[in-house]
């Protein structure tokens, strides 16, 4: 049994605030069997209605090549300039409803799965590993990224989530390691000679972005002891690593070049640079095609990746500027246990830091935990969350919009600012009445949302200041008070 | 940090009242307010520097591209001469009037010394303003903010658009206002347009933790640019159907600046620009922006009276495009292209900048306009000379520049 107060920090923490009945439910538990089953989520076991929200995306569940086999029409057509502008339109519409879907998929079970602690970590793993929706085939890929490289791993081993995204089409065209190619690749023969390729994607010679970002953004943070050497060898390193011919042919060639790889994961051998290199100290021999994996193991292993990720974890879970003795005590655990994602966790989630009081209530919601925890809130139907996206971009957020590799910050001082706040109210106004899927159409009439229900769903967290403002707010506005309250804004 | 000067004044002016200031008090307080003005237009998408200021005598030009090129003065659908090296392109014929009045000028062949031709890389260099560093977390025109002396009003900065872009992100707040394409502006978010959110909200963010601060600001930033618009223009923002875009939102800025004192930055992004498809020449797609841009340019000319005396324009681009034509009656991404630097206080009429030429051994790669002026250096100029930063300051807001300090490029008055 646990006093409400906690059983909110939990439900706020350990996923995206309450729906109706959670802090009874979760009061009911002890801490510890609690804590056992959102680290041990049956992923596969979800709600009827979100199963049934999963089953209406036909692009939902295609693996990168069947994505790009379908969706990516300019690799599949002879002449994609040639085509008559309403054929594009047509044809670009279809490609940016494959990354709609996407958002329905992912705000879909953040809202609805009670598998709440694997949503949350879907959240970081993604900003860890962020790569941007709108660059080039991105758009059709991001499903399957999040649902190939992330989703499997979130409480798994830290060096296979390295891997998965860094082999995964979608991050290696958005930081360009597709086009890293060694400076003279071989030809058919082995001889070595300029390779001459025409289109948009030429790749002709090394390109450090993944590399240098690799190692500053996914792995040892950037004071990790790396140095410009570092980076250009881990370039050299990664040579090859692409994606199948789709992603980098000339477009008049494509037609002829159907194969299973495109769309996919390839190691380009031609293009893989032989020569050996100095990585951390580590001498790469160059000749063998698994020096690529090596090396990011070896990143994974180094001391420093263990706090850099710690360090990470604890500011998004437990404050924004964690204690020193907390973040130590998890890297510690991160680098005895090889990076094993779960068992960081645990140390985190029982450190007497994760449950002092004065880190309750204390973190002010990013816009997606905002909107992902207002829906919960009022309980609504995971089928409705289409047009949450939206409301995402409104505050600033969009799902798979970030263009920078690193990724949406989850700190107070990134995302509080005046324009930012109003424009919550508004969202809260009209969630309050019943808009954003918050209700379903027909529901939908002058009473908007029921505000005893969601009194009574948030109330440990709601203050006496907001309960007596509310009370004496026209019943109708009430959802909208509560979900527009200083109270809401943090967890 | 600006956030905690607003809390200590509010502290001691002895409660939170709403409106602790009339609008007049911050012009008061902020000394810098009805000082120098800059507004920035970024043609997000590479527009083609090369068909905007035509050098029609090179006869290269017209090898490079024999379809879409813009034909000499004088001729049909012919540039409009400027200094008898470069003319206009015709739509911007509205700009000809300020060009002659000399308020109008152009640095060719300026850029970024990164080469990227990634749209989202170099707009994120053009507006973190540190080429080729991707983790700088804010835009160069929040680094100016900071800069400004004084207190900062709710409204110092304008941003036109829903979403911050990169270049305003910052420690310094920024007020957004809608533009007649999208809403998400202050103006349109509670409790501007819904009365009872204020009633509520104002009862509820009383503290003066952050987030309440935070709740009053915007608050007043809003109730600031409700009283500078006038109720007309409100409406007809918030949702009227309009084709005008650009013309139109530059006229809503006239007015807010004008009767809005502490309003010192704004700006716009405008997209359209990339035309790798049926560019067309002297008419079709490109000219088609053009004009509009023109207009809206030509309507801050007018539309800011005395105030022009005291405001740059800038005009910038993430990257310019090849000089050749391809195979589809458009242009690729290129590199250098021309920024144009419009107002009162401008050295206009000229065309500044080292003139690479389109031979092809100067061509950058081979393909594209090379960039001979930085674009750090043109706004360098804008910064020193306009808005009256010392050298700290510009190195601030331009961290990693090129040392630019002695050498101006004389687009502004001494």
């Amino acid at each position: 049994m646990m006093d409400l107060p906690t059983a909110l920090h939990l439900s706020n923490r350990l996923g995206f605030g309450p729906a109706p009945g959670d802090i009874e439910r979760i009061a009911a538990k002890d801490f510890g069997s609690f804590l056992d089953s959102q680290l041990h989520p049956q992923t596969a076991s979800l709600p009827p209605n979100v199963n049934g929200l999963l089953s209406t995306l036909p692009s939902f569940g295609k693996n990168s090549a069947e994505a790009y086999a379908e969706y990516w029409w300019r690799d599949q057509v002879a002449d994609p300039k040639s085509l008559p502008q309403d054929e594009k339109r047509k044809l670009k519409r279809r490609e940016n409803q494959v990354t709609r879907e996407a958002q329905t998929a992912r705000l879909g079970r953040a809202v609805g799965s009670s598998w709440q602690l694997h949503e949350a970590l879907v959240e970081f793993w993604f900003n860890h590993f962020n790569v941007y929706a709108k660059k080039g085939p991105l758009r059709v890929w991001i499903g399957s990224y999040e649902n190939e490289a992330i989703r499997p791993h979130t409480l798994g081993r830290f060096s296979d989530l390295l891997l998965a995204t860094a082999k995964h089409p979608a991050m290696l065209v958005y930081l360009d390691n597709a086009q890293n190619v060694a400076p003279v690749s071989r030809d058919e023969d082995g001889t070595p000679g300029a390779r001459r390729l025409t289109g948009k994607q030429k790749a002709n010679g090394i390109n450090e972005n993944y590399a240098r970002e690799v190692m500053e953004l996914h792995t040892l943070g950037v004071d990790g002891g790396y140095t410009q050497a570092d980076v250009i060898s881990l370039a050299h390193i990664l040579t090859g690593w692409t994606v199948g011919p789709g992603a980098d042919s000339d477009a008049a060639m494509a037609a002829d070049k159907f194969g299973k790889n495109r769309g996919s994961f390839r190691f380009a051998y031609r293009k893989h640079d032989s020569s050996r290199e100095l990585l951390l100290g580590r001498t790469f021999s160059g000749d063998d095609v698994n020096e690529g994996d090596a090396a990011l193991l070896m990143l994974a292993a180094h001391p420093a990746t263990a706090n850099h990720i710690s360090l990470q974890l604890a500011q998004y879970f437990v404050a924004d500027v964690p204690d020193p003795a907390l973040v130590g005590e998890m890297a510690k655990t991160f680098h005895g246990t090889g990076g094993d994602i779960r068992s960081v966790l645990k140390t985190m989630l029982t450190h007497p830091q994760f449950l002092a009081p004065e880190n309750f209530g204390t973190k002010f919601k990013t816009p997606y935990r905002y909107v992902v925890s207002a829906a919960r809130a009022v309980g609504m139907n995971p089928s409705n969350v289409r047009p949450l996206a939206a409301a995402l971009q409104d505050l600033g957020q969009p799902l798979y919009g970030c263009l920078s590799p690193d990724g949406y910050a989850c700190t107070k001082s990134a995302w509080l600012d005046p324009n930012g706040l109003l424009q919550r109210l508004t969202f809260a106004m009209r969630m309050g009445d019943g808009e954003y899927g918050a209700l379903d159409l027909q529901d939908r009439g002058t009473a908007g949302i029921d505000p005893d229900r969601l009194r009574e769903t948030l109330a440990p967290a709601l203050g006496k200041t907001t309960l007596a403002v509310v009370a004496e707010t026209p019943k109708n506005h009430r959802a909208g008070a509560i979900l527009g309250s200083p109270d809401f804004m943090r967890c | 940090m600006r956030r905690r000067d607003f809390l200590r004044y509010s502290a001691a002016a002895g409660g939170v009242s709403l409106f602790p200031f009339a609008k007049g008090a911050w012009a008061v307080q902020n000394s810098a307010a009805g000082e120098q003005r800059l507004v920035v237009v970024f043609l997000r998408g590479a527009v083609d520097g090369l068909s905007v200021v035509v050098p029609y005598t090179e006869s290269e030009y017209y090898t490079l591209r024999p379809n879409i090129a813009i034909s000499r003065p004088g001729q049909t659908g012919g540039a409009l001469d400027l200094d008898s090296r470069f003319g206009l392109h015709p739509a911007l014929s509205s700009l000809i009037p300020i060009w002659k009045e000399r308020s109008l000028a152009f640095v060719h062949a300026s850029g970024s010394p990164d080469e990227s031709r990634s749209h989202f890389d170099a707009q994120a260099y053009m507006e973190s303003g540190t080429p080729g560093v991707r983790t700088t977390p804010d835009g160069w025109m929040n680094r100016v903010l900071a800069a400004l002396p004084g207190r900062h009003a709710p409204t110092e900065a304008l941003n036109f658009g829903k979403t911050m872009p990169k270049i305003l992100e910052g420690a310094v707040p920024v007020a957004s206002i809608s533009t007649h394409e999208y809403g998400g502006g202050m103006g349109d978010a509670a409790p501007a347009q819904d009365p009872a959110a204020g009633a509520i909200f104002d009862r509820m963010y009383t503290g003066v933790d952050p987030v309440s601060v935070a709740y009053r600001e915007g608050r007043q930033a809003q109730t600031q640019l409700m009283s500078d618009l006038s109720r007309d223009m409100m409406e007809a923002a918030g949702g009227a159907p309009s084709t005008k875009g650009f013309p139109e939102d530059a006229a809503k800025l006239c007015q807010l600046m004008k009767q809005d004192p502490t309003i010192q930055l704004a700006f716009f992004g405008l997209s359209g620009w990339d035309t790798h498809v049926r560019q067309g020449g002297a008419e079709g797609q490109l000219a088609n922006h053009l004009k509009p841009l023109a207009e809206g340019l030509a309507q801050l000319h007018a539309g800011l009276g005395s105030l022009y005396g005291r405001t740059a324009v800038l005009v910038i681009s993430e990257f310019g495009r090849t000089a050749r034509e391809n195979g589809n009656g458009g242009t690729d991404h290129g590199h250098g292209n021309a920024m144009w630097v419009m107002g009162g206080p401008v050295k206009g009429g000229k065309v500044y900048g080292s003139w690479p030429g389109l031979d092809e051994e100067n061509l950058h790669q081979q393909r594209d306009l090379a960039v001979t002026t930085d674009f750090r250096m043109v706004i360098g100029d804008v910064l020193t000379r306009h808005l009256k930063l010392d050298t700290r300051q510009v190195a601030s807001v331009f961290p990693g520049a090129p040392q630019t300090s002695s050498a101006h490029l004389g687009i502004f008055g001494a």
